[in-house]
């Protein structure tokens, strides 16, 4: 009985998303490729990749360094209010993205990519500080300081122990930080100037009118894809501990 | 060493916090002050989109645990064998964008004339943030062993008197982290009533309203802070009793 | 009123093509402490399991005070169950999880704090100190008692014990098997005890049970198993034996040791096994055979030798220290003292 409750919900969770990708190879009854064809020739499409890929790679390394260095303080030196880092996490994103919108019309900064951007790096950097924090917190102390009774001094240690532990946890940080950005949405919408479109804003400003359309399917099933990538890749490296 | 954390602290400062200060500054009235416009927001018209937020947020978290909870057990108590898989499967939708998800549903529902409805918003709602229900209630029924259960059928108790006294109980720190991650989001949520219910009106899309159309920074701040206040204090009540439960 | 408290009539379980126990018969008698003892996998477990009521045979009865209730679920069932993982309810204090089955009974609260008392007392925990803690604040041995007076509390009349010792140290463990028997006399409930540890079962138990595979080797008194054990296995897994293969010829057995005086009827070709305490060195027995001293192992209280007679080591115990390695010794035994199996 109650499998078949479990069954009827996973059909629920899938349903949509296996519709959406059936619909993209489908036209009229047949299989077609036609609308991939139109996402990747659709001028509009192409742009919106370009500044969700470049605002995500950016946001990334901006907020990995930020965060892992802020990190890494924090352990080495027991410094508090280590709050000052949970709240953006837990504050709800519609009230951080107004928040935004707000403090640039009050500096008349101006609103496109950068603005974008920057709200994108607040939050990151409060995830990768969390995470990175999280995962060096085991190791820290006792290795260090075999590695220095072993002769290495603090730059040695630094580069030939410290670093490489840290690395699994730099990179999951980093793949959720360039999830997060990749995907954001409101934030984003909230921010942004004219002209300036991520793959998110697209997608809505179709939807929203009530157009769905195989194209805009396609282009769903792709992210979909990529989105799928991103977390076995999060799986793998969460995996490799030692 | 330390100073390694203060590009990250200013940062914060600069670009979260200092914009939250703003927003209470524009609730105010800023540049002038004054305390209308949080009477305003108290006015009929806005309470009755306050009252439909929290409805549809109510709705939305009954529907969530009611779906979610049987699935958890299922799966921490029943599966063996796919368990792993079946996790899995329920992790995987977590992973795709809030907005694909809707758009998901949006397609499905489409073709089947649900459109614009309450209950589109209310299926779309529940599809979303289904994940937040499920996984806490998850990780607390985990923890609960089989010969725990067994142990009670052996002291005499049925299993329907073995869920009251043994499992429920013990998942209840789950239940209620599951419950605040759903209420709260879906309560500021505009996404699902913009795309799924067209004129159906939320704490979140008057939000958007205000700040993206109107332009209106103050009554909007001042709705704002109304739900950052009410979300800060259901979280300090969780903080008191996450104290006392054995988590 | 029935003789014995647990029967099992030809109980088979299978799990998909693998037999888990087949065909077990066995009848326990009221007031017993009788063991199941078996390796790992050997489906002592499931035995307990299947007369707990946690799961049903596929073939086969089980009674319970004389009445059958092979397919009754647990909760109908009156048994009491310690298990493995002791199962303790991590959001319930002593004194709640003590109560458990007494609340589910819907006993009255007065009787109820009398019982838990009780029990609490029987398995030496102070119910002023112990009552309100939490089980997490308890040590292993604490929780160990806690698990066998909530058992206890609703005075079943079976009590099914499943390797509750196992994550005990030594010493500990010793400690408990003293109070498990003690417990077992005051109460006067039968205990069925399942266990892959032979000290266990030798010390507490009336009876045992030797499991393998699936199957009953032998069952009878600790004294009965050790001293006159049914077959290889049993006389292996139990204490420990010398194997020697021999020939039958008439009145005696010719083995690569040698001759051996033993009477074997309609059997060609036997093993014969005795025990290194049985061993006498020196001369003065039936059988007679000279070996050198491989190996020495000092015991602290004894010390076992290692023979090589003719190419076969024997292994034999002795309380004097004064033999060496290398040198050469006379070891026998008398007939009554071996067993003989089949080949």
């Amino acid at each position: 009985m109650m499998r078949l409750f479990v069954f009827i919900v996973f059909v629920f969770l899938y349903a949509p998303i296996a519709f959406v990708i059936a619909s993209s190879f489908m036209e009229d009854g047949s299989f077609t490729l036609k609308w991939f064809e139109n996402v990747f020739e659709d001028k509009k499409i192409a742009t919106a990749f370009k500044n969700s890929l470049s605002l995500a790679i950016l946001s990334t390394l901006i907020s990995v360094i930020l965060g892992t260095t802020a990190a890494y303080a924090y352990l080495k030196t027991n410094m508090r209010f280590e709050s000052i880092f949970y709240t953006p996490i837990v504050i709800p994103e519609i009230t951080e993205a107004l928040s935004l919108l707000l403090f640039y019309n009050f500096t008349s900064f101006p609103l496109g990519f950068y603005s974008v951007l920057l709200g994108h790096i607040a939050f990151n950097v409060a995830f990768v500080f969390v995470i990175v924090k999280a995962r060096l917190a085991g190791y820290e102390r006792s290795i260090e300081e075999a590695s220095l009774t072993l002769g290495a001094n603090e730059i040695q240690t630094f580069l030939r122990v410290t670093l490489p532990l840290a690395m699994p946890g730099v990179i999951a940080a980093s793949l959720i930080a360039f999830i997060l950005s990749w995907d954001n949405f409101i934030k984003t919408i909230f921010t942004t100037g004219p002209g300036f479109q991520t793959l998110p804003m697209l997608i809505w400003s179709q939807a929203v009118r009530g157009s769905i359309n195989p194209t805009l399917n396609a282009l769903t099933s792709l992210l979909l894809l990529i989105s799928m990538i991103l977390a076995y890749l999060y799986v793998r490296i969460s995996a490799k501990r030692k | 060493m330390r100073f390694f954390a203060y590009p990250a602290i200013l940062y914060l400062l600069v670009l979260f916090y200092l914009p939250l200060f703003i927003v209470i500054l524009y609730s105010f009235g800023f540049p002038n002050f004054s305390l209308n416009y949080y009477f305003e927001v108290m006015r009929p018209i806005y309470f009755k989109v306050l009252l439909n937020s929290i409805i549809l947020a109510a709705i939305t978290t009954v529907f969530c645990f009611l779906l979610a909870y049987p699935v958890a057990y299922y799966i921490a108590l029943r599966a063996q064998r796919w368990k792993n898989l079946l996790l899995v499967l329920v992790i995987l939708p977590f992973w795709i964008s809030f907005l694909l998800r809707t758009y998901a549903i949006m397609s499905i529902l489409t073709p089947l004339g649900l459109m614009f409805t309450f209950t589109a918003v209310v299926i779309g709602m529940v599809y979303d943030y289904l994940p937040f229900m499920l996984l806490p209630i998850y990780a607390s029924l985990e923890k609960i062993t089989r010969s725990q259960i067994d142990a009670s059928y052996t002291l005499g108790a049925s299993p329907w008197k073995t869920f009251l006294k043994i499992t429920f109980p013990q998942s209840m720190p789950g239940v209620v982290a599951g419950v605040i991650l759903v209420f709260i989001p879906a309560l500021g949520e505009f996404v699902v009533p913009s795309m799924l219910g067209g004129v159906y009106t939320t704490i979140g899309t008057i939000t958007w309203d205000l700040f993206l159309r109107y332009h209106d920074w103050w009554r909007g701040s001042a709705i704002s802070i109304i739900y950052i206040a009410a979300v800060l204090a259901a979280l300090a009540i969780y903080m008191k009793k996450a104290g006392r439960i054995e988590i | 009123m029935a003789e014995f408290a647990v029967e099992l009539e030809e109980v088979s379980k299978r799990y998909g093509n693998f037999e888990a126990v087949t065909n077990i018969e066995l009848a326990i008698r009221k007031g017993e402490f009788f063991s199941i003892l078996g390796p790992s996998g050997s489906g002592k477990t499931t035995i307990l399991r299947l007369i707990a009521g946690l799961i049903f045979p596929d073939k086969g009865k089980i009674k319970l005070m004389g009445e059958d209730c092979t397919f009754l679920p647990p909760y109908k069932r009156n048994i009491g169950m310690v298990f493995q993982d002791l199962a303790l309810f991590p959001h319930l204090n002593v004194f709640e999880n003590v109560a458990y089955g007494l609340r589910v009974r819907k006993i009255p609260e007065s009787e109820i704090k009398r019982r838990v008392l009780e029990c609490l007392e029987i398995v030496n925990l102070d119910p002023r100190t112990f009552a309100k803690r939490k089980i997490n604040q308890l040590s292993g041995g604490q929780q160990q008692r806690v698990a066998i007076a909530r058992a206890l509390a609703i005075e079943p009349a079976v009590l099914l014990l499943d390797e509750p010792l196992g994550s005990l140290d030594l010493k500990l463990r010793q400690h408990m098997m003293t109070e498990l028997k003690r417990i077992q006399k005051n109460v006067k409930t039968t205990f069925v005890y399942v266990t892959h540890d032979q000290t266990e079962a030798l010390v507490m138990s009336d009876r045992l049970a030797v499991i393998n595979c699936g199957k009953l080797e032998q069952i009878g008194t600790p004294i009965e198993v050790y001293e006159k054990p049914k077959n290889k296995f049993v006389a292996e897994f139990i204490g420990e034996m010398n194997f020697i293969e021999a020939d039958v010829c008439e009145d005696r057995l010719i083995s690569e040791i040698g001759e051996i005086k033993a009477r074997v009827n309609g059997l060609r070709k036997v093993v014969i096994g005795i025990r290194p305490e049985k061993i006498k060195i020196g001369g003065d027995t039936e059988n007679v055979f000279r070996g050198k001293i491989e190996e020495k192992i000092f015991l602290g209280g004894q010390v076992k030798i290692i023979v090589n007679v003719n190419g076969i080591e024997i292994k034999c115990l002795t309380n004097h220290n004064g033999f060496r390695e290398g040198d050469e010794i006379e070891i026998g035994w008398n007939s009554e003292e071996v067993a003989i199996f089949e080949a």
